[in-house]
């Protein structure tokens, strides 16, 4: 066994070593631990996307340099995550986020990616059962299970059609969607909780929707920009009202699936960064919605500017149709008070998530520049 | 082909034929009586014995007439209805094919002349005024639109006589290949359900007299009609085919046949007691109706003939098969 | 192609219109229809898992009431699922592997399975009440794994299979904590009367309560018996009897006694204690309890004292326990924590004292005051005993 093998099989597991340690330390000493062995997994992450296992590759482990980096996404997230919660009681939430981020970078790795769906399936039910113990969350939990389920249950069923013909598309791009959790489309996550689950999770949806574009053929990459325009389009409708809001939680996700179907992964990848650092409750942050919304410094803006020149190349209307969306979404639905204040933010995650997302922002141009991607 | 058929097949064949009339004439207010007592059981209340209905015709004919305007219209086509479902009982094997070559209609001119007793049994409710009156303009569009609803079933018959269509399915097994010749039974099955105004009521029809008699008489047989219709086409293979093998065999193959028809109606009245445990209101009922037939029928023979439902669809997939289509078309289902 | 195939979507058709009561046909169905063709071990695998999935699911919601009752969505629903199938044929066609096959050349072909978790989809999207969708995405794994099988894709086998768990466990553990416990069920007609024994043991046992020949107000239809419990009930009820007894007292608690259990640690004692105070001037004023509710009350627990005595006894302990407590005061005493502690091990939900999210709980119906009534009989029956 190589180097670059058990630095792979390390990071896989690290995670779940992670809510190990967490769930088992005392109380007190918990987000310290949580907030080590996160910081540690970023570092694996970073190590794997550096030192590829080549020799994975060829027993059909995926190893796209894209996957790879999304993986190191979806690391910072959890640290992201750890790094904004308080102490929390819960032993079994306190290892959640850990717990749904390995099984999701699992997931996002196996050889096949009707694999991938299954492992989701179970982050999703593991998260579920440990959302819906308290009292009076049952139905709510069962909300979740069922929109999951029915997104997993649609790409299955894609997956089982012949290859590249329009229904196999059709439904492979309407579970992605629903598993990504596209606003209109997709599930209604609770506020409080979304980072535990939805962070990892729609962050490997998008990821493998990349895997399935194979598969899938036109129509699916047709679906799935037609999906995340009329989200883009609906966040620019709604405003800033509180349904606004929401809708503007997903923008990141809805901008990386019209990258996905254009076939622009980088940019998606860029989007995902933004999902993963500010998406879902963090939004409501002034440096969050400033990133969201696709401003200068950061990831989501370089993702923009990547998406429209390859989105130029596929179609010149749909170009004109996302630009005017994504103006006037930022135009009419970013929330307005505070929004220039905060530029480098006092608490620690704050500025961690911001120097990462800039940093992305300018490292991923200049690697594929190199020809990393 | 007439020269292979003898004189004296053609005499037993006529023979068969009106026999199977007479068994279902006689045999489709009994039907209806046990559906009624059947439903009557699974929702719990008491309904007429099985030969309850069969006394009310009996009944009714015997007693004098209450002449009322229009009456004569409604009788008029109490008796043309009738005779058009006697007619449709006529063309429908109940045990027995006809050999090939004896003169037998097509498929689609049985469903004309059942759906044009239903309209003429539609007649009387709309002659008389009142509260009627608009559910009789109900059933009269609702059986009008049968016709169009039926269309895929029509097409799957085709054009060739009922009899060589059946002949041809009765070599295909139910379980087996014959399958997608279930689900047609099933949409013929389902223009029965439903019917009436509610759950196990006819129309309320204001005729008295021979008229009633009668109208209740042609009701049953067109139900009756499109169920044997519908449990010929499911399983095929009871039915008894003249000809082929000498006279003895036939003979015991129309009493097996017959037999078998025997539990063919016990099952679809199961069903349609059944069916009457839905509550539904009076349009929904027909509107379920008329898309319970059209859907099952569309999805029978996209199953059926699937080079020929090939070409309907305008995906590039598909179009890439087109070529191959015509070759596979004729024989859609042959083993 | 077989009948078996052609039948599967016609059930899941049903199971849209109809609900949940068609699925073990379902179930059954598509297991034949995958055995049909060839056993190996991955179709064999399949038809287990389709018939467990199938027939468990319905077996653990008959155990509970139904709540059909917020059913707003019409007929037309099925109608949707019969037109996505004709669609879905129609987009499909024949598939290129057929063609290849002389003997199949031309033959029907219908994907049968991705017609039956198509409809499934209609009934989980279109439905409203938890345990129709339960059976629609039952359905679905139904649907997906026919497919597999007939496809012969492994991997899609196995994760239906691992979706299939998590839906019937994480549905099955909703079901549990939203519904009801079926305790009693309403009187069919002559129920009563088909059991003339049942009957008898009910009266030497539980007509502990004379409360004297009110004449009953309640019609007919408010007529309670209790469930007749098969072996296997009382089987299931030993393993969880204790938190299965915690169940049906639930909405009781929540609508009686919301303000008492507010502390939040309520043990199960409590919980009888503070719902035998609050039934007791329900019970007097439905005046409910003369023949028929406390006569045929204790008739399930004859049977399972007679099939599982040693478990019946300790429940028998442990609410007499109960009763005792129910006399002397309002606090959860000592003893029956260690049923707390039990419940919890059984029931990882079980130390919640309200479930807020129902909506089944507002109003006492006939059947709820009558069981209140006989259990606060049996209860005091225990009590005295001890």
């Amino acid at each position: 066994m190589t180097v670059p093998v058990f630095l792979a099989a390390l990071a896989f597991a690290w995670p779940l070593l992670g809510a190990a340690a967490v769930m088992a330390a005392p109380t007190p000493r918990s987000r310290e631990i949580a907030i080590w062995m996160a910081g540690a997994g970023c570092a694996l992450a970073v190590a794997v996307f550096l030192f590829p296992a080549t020799s994975a590759a060829a027993e059909g482990w995926d190893d796209d340099p894209v996957q790879r980096a999304g993986r190191v996404m979806l690391a910072f997230g959890l640290l992201l995550t750890v790094m904004q919660n308080g102490i929390l009681q819960d032993r079994l939430l306190r290892g959640l986020p850990h717990i749904s981020t390995a099984l999701t970078g699992l997931a996002c790795v196996t050889p096949d990616p009707i694999i991938g769906l299954g492992i989701l399936e179970a982050a999703l039910a593991y998260g579920v059962f440990v959302f819906s113990r308290p009292a009076g969350q049952a139905r709510a939990g069962w909300a979740l299970v069922r929109t999951g389920s029915v997104g997993i249950f649609l790409v299955l069923a894609g997956l089982l059609l012949p290859a590249a013909s329009a229904p196999a598309g059709l439904m492979m791009a309407c579970g992605l969607v629903m598993l990504a959790g596209l606003t209109p489309f997709g599930q209604s996550w609770r506020e409080e909780n979304d980072t535990y689950l939805f962070l990892p999770f729609a962050g490997a949806a998008l990821l493998l929707s990349m895997r399935m574009r194979a598969h899938g053929g036109e129509a699916f990459d047709t679906a799935l920009v037609a999906a995340g325009l009329a989200s883009v389009w609906l966040t620019a409708c709604a405003g800033r009202s509180g349904d606004g809001l929401r809708l503007f939680r997903t923008f990141p996700s809805a901008l990386a699936l019209i990258a996905v179907g254009a076939g622009a992964d980088v940019a998606a990848l860029l989007f995902l960064c933004g999902w993963c650092l500010a998406g879902g409750n963090r939004s409501g942050r002034s440096w969050a919605a400033r990133a969201l919304a696709c401003f200068p410094p950061g990831a989501p803006f370089v993702g923009c500017l990547l998406l429209l020149s390859m989105l130029s190349d596929w179609s010149w209307s749909v170009t004109v149709l996302t630009v005017a969306g994504i103006l006037c979404a930022v135009v009419r639905s970013v929330p307005v008070e505070g929004f220039t204040q905060d530029l480098w933010p006092e608490d620690a995650a704050g500025r961690v998530a911001c120097s990462v997302l800039v940093l992305t922002g300018f490292l991923v141009p200049l690697a594929m520049m190199l020809g990393a991607f | 082909m007439m020269h292979d058929l003898t004189w004296g097949w053609f005499f037993a064949c006529l023979l068969a034929l009106a026999l199977q009339t007479v068994l279902i004439v006689l045999a489709a207010p009994w039907f209806s009586g046990w559906v009624n007592r059947l439903a009557g059981r699974l929702t719990g209340e008491r309904r007429f014995p099985v030969g309850g209905r069969w006394q009310d015709i009996h009944h009714q004919f015997r007693r004098p007439g209450l002449r009322q305007r229009g009456d004569g219209l409604s009788s008029l086509a109490c008796r043309v209805a009738l005779i058009l479902a006697v007619f449709a009982a006529c063309m429908t094997p109940v045990f027995t094919l006809v050999p090939a070559g004896f003169p037998a209609p097509g498929f689609a001119l049985l469903c004309t002349a059942l759906v044009g007793a239903s309209l003429l049994l539609g007649l009387p409710l709309l002659v008389q005024a009142g509260t009627a009156e608009l559910a009789g303009y109900a059933a009269l569009l609702a059986d009008g639109l049968l016709l169009p609803a039926l269309v895929p079933v029509l097409v799957m018959a085709g054009g060739q006589d009922f009899s060589v269509f059946l002949a041809h399915l009765r070599q295909l097994s139910p379980v087996g290949d014959g399958a997608p010749f279930v689900l047609m039974g099933v949409a013929l099955f389902m223009v029965t359900a439903w019917k009436g105004r509610q759950a196990g009521e006819d129309l309320p029809c204001q005729l008295s007299g021979v008229d009633r008699a009668l109208w209740m008489l042609a009701t049953d047989c067109v139900q009756l009609v499109w169920i044997t219709l519908a449990a010929d086409v499911a399983w095929a293979g009871s039915l008894a085919l003249p000809v082929e093998t000498g006279t003895e065999p036939w003979l015991a193959q129309c009493l097996a046949g017959g037999a078998f028809w025997m539990a063919k109606l016990a099952v679809a009245a199961l069903f349609l007691a059944g069916t009457q445990l839905m509550v539904l209101t009076f349009p929904r009922r027909a509107r379920v109706r008329l898309a319970a037939v059209f859907l099952l029928g569309l999805l029978a023979w996209q199953v059926a003939y699937p080079g020929q439902s090939g070409p309907v669809a305008q995906d590039k997939t598909a179009s890439a098969q087109e070529e191959q289509d015509p070759a596979f078309g004729e024989e859609g289902s042959t083993p | 192609m077989t009948l078996a195939v052609i039948l599967a979507p016609l059930l899941a058709l049903c199971v849209v219109a109809r609900g949940i009561g068609f699925l073990p046909v379902l179930g059954v169905v598509t297991a034949v229809a995958m055995l049909v063709d060839h056993q190996a071990p991955l179709q064999e695998f399949g038809a287990a898992c389709v018939v467990v999935f199938s027939v468990l699911p319905v077996w653990f919601v008959s155990r509970y009431q139904d709540d059909g009752a917020r059913e707003r969505s019409g007929p037309a629903v099925p109608f949707l699922a019969l037109g996505l199938m004709v669609i879905l044929q129609l987009a499909t066609g024949t598939p290129a592997a057929t063609w290849d096959v002389p003997g199949h050349a031309g033959a029907a072909y219908l994907p049968a399975g991705l017609c039956v978790a198509l409809a499934g989809l209609v009934a989980v999207t279109c439905r409203h009440s938890m345990v129709w969708q339960w059976a629609g995405l039952l359905v679905c794994v139904d649907g997906i794994m026919l497919s597999g099988v007939i496809e012969n894709q492994i991997m899609v086998v196995g994760v239906t299979a691992l979706a299939g768990c998590v839906v019937a466990l994480l549905g099955g553990l909703c079901v549990h904590r939203v519904m009801l416990r079926v305790a009693v069920a309403p009187a069919q007609n002559g129920a009563g009367a088909d059991r003339p024994a049942a009957r008898s043991t009910g009266f030497e046992l539980g007509d502990v309560e004379p409360a004297g020949p009110e004449p009953r107000r309640l019609g007919p239809e408010a007529v309670v018996v209790p469930r007749i419990w098969s072996e296997a009930d009382v089987a299931a009820e030993a393993e969880d009897d204790s938190a299965a007894q915690s169940r049906v007292e639930h909405p009781d608690t929540e609508t009686g006694l919301a303000t008492d259990q507010a502390s939040g640690d309520a043990t199960e004692a409590g919980e009888k204690v503070a719902q035998q105070d609050s039934v007791a001037p329900n019970a007097e004023a439905a005046s409910d309890e003369g023949t028929e509710p406390s006569d045929e009350a204790p008739k399930p627990e004859t049977q399972g004292e007679s099939d599982a005595s040693i478990k019946q006894a300790e429940r028998t302990e442990t609410e007499s326990v109960a009763a005792e407590a129910a006399t002397d005061s309002h606090q959860p005493n000592a003893e029956t924590s260690e049923d707390d502690a039990d419940a919890q091990v059984h029931d990882a939900d079980a130390p919640e004292p309200l479930e807020p999210d129902e909506d089944e709980t507002g109003q006492r119906s006939p059947e709820i005051i009558a069981r209140d009534v006989w259990l606060k009989g049996y209860l005091a029956e225990r009590g005295r005993d001890a």
